[in-house]
């Protein structure tokens, strides 16, 4: 699926039904008062609170028109749990955490 | 298996995945610790990263832990994540609704106060430059070791240029480095409350400060926690409203 500029993948605060992963295109992640721009060069991963059925904890929002794969908990599992995309969801979680936290 | 003393040493980037069974162990990044008990992973910012270690990562008791691996903890490895998460951003605000008796500051004079500290400390921190690039770097050059003298530039920083966003952000961080750092409530909360003061008309920012007050009250057993908790919430909708948050 595609976002136009200024639409939201998610919303902080709200439900996590699917995990996405963007494919082209760039996106502002919102954390708190911290911000972090991404590309589809990583691949980057948005919306793994999904997959513990917690609310989503930033929001993502297209700076351009921009693809992604969007996946429900057991899709993203099932495909990308176990492989280097599910590898590199979870680093990048934990970066921008570490981050808002001051760790790095 | 059973550990005591150092589980990871400074420099060394960890190769494998530790889940606390039992007991304690501490890690510290930028000078401040934290305390990682049952069921949290050792190291687990530098395992994902594959980074080294700042500094020594310890078991402050006798500590049992077992090892694993990201594939098998996925779900509970993103809960943690989460959980640190929850930290950072515990609430929101609406400022066309706040009274100021709703934040009990209960008469302290916070300038009086810090002068207070201030003197205590016998602390000079020097003369803030009048250009505000100048002025806003030396206060974000000042490491952690320089926290209070941090605290008092941060303060003049606001007095010498009080319609600048940058006070909000700094009054903010600075007070979050004083809780962590020093884990000074008073001077935390000080600050916090300052940017409701003095940047009422940044809603972000003082969303943030009351969030941060808000877990800080709920820290130390204050149920006025629940207060900052129900203006969060008013605000939070307010922001939400205008897609501000």
């Amino acid at each position: 699926m595609e976002f136009e500029p200024g639409q939201d993948i998610t919303k902080d605060g709200e439900k996590g039904e699917y995990v996405y992963i963007l494919k082209s295109g760039k996106v502002k992640i919102r954390l708190g008062l911290y911000e972090f721009v991404v590309d589809g060069g990583g691949p980057e991963v948005f919306g793994l609170e999904s997959l513990v059925g917690e609310n989503y904890t930033e929001t993502c929002t297209a700076l351009e028109n921009s693809k992604v794969i969007r996946c429900s908990s057991s899709e993203f599992m099932e495909i990308y749990g176990k492989t280097e995309v599910g590898k590199k969801a979870l680093e990048s979680f934990m970066r921008r955490t570490a981050k808002v936290l001051g760790w790095i | 298996m059973k550990v005591e003393g150092v589980i990871f040493r400074s420099g060394e980037v960890p190769k494998s995945l530790f889940k606390i069974v039992s007991g304690t162990v501490r890690e510290t990044r930028n000078k401040t610790y934290h305390d990682l008990v049952s069921g949290d992973y050792v190291a687990l910012l530098e395992y994902l990263l594959e980074e080294p270690i700042q500094e020594n990562v310890v078991s402050t008791e006798e500590t049992e832990i077992v090892e694993t691996n990201w594939e098998d903890e996925y779900f509970e490895i993103i809960k943690k994540i989460v959980s640190l998460r929850k930290v950072i951003t515990e609430s929101s605000i609406d400022l066309n609704r706040i009274v100021l008796d709703d934040f009990n500051f209960g008469g302290t004079d916070i300038d009086e106060y810090l002068q207070q500290v201030e003197a205590l400390l016998t602390l000079s921190a020097g003369e803030l430059p009048d250009d505000k690039k100048e002025a806003l770097n030396l206060i974000e050059g000042l490491d952690d070791e320089k926290i209070l003298t941090k605290v008092n530039l941060v303060r003049k920083f606001i007095e010498k240029f009080p319609l600048e966003e940058e006070g909000a952000r700094l009054l903010i961080e600075t007070a979050a480095k004083v809780y962590i750092v020093l884990n000074d409530r008073y001077i935390a909360k000080s600050f916090l409350k300052k940017v409701l003061l003095c940047y009422s008309d940044m809603p972000e920012y003082c969303y943030e400060a009351i969030k941060t007050l808000q877990g800080i009250y709920k820290d130390e057993g204050n149920i006025i926690w629940r207060r900052y908790e129900k203006i969060a919430k008013i605000l939070e909708v307010e922001l939400r409203g205008n897609d501000g948050i």
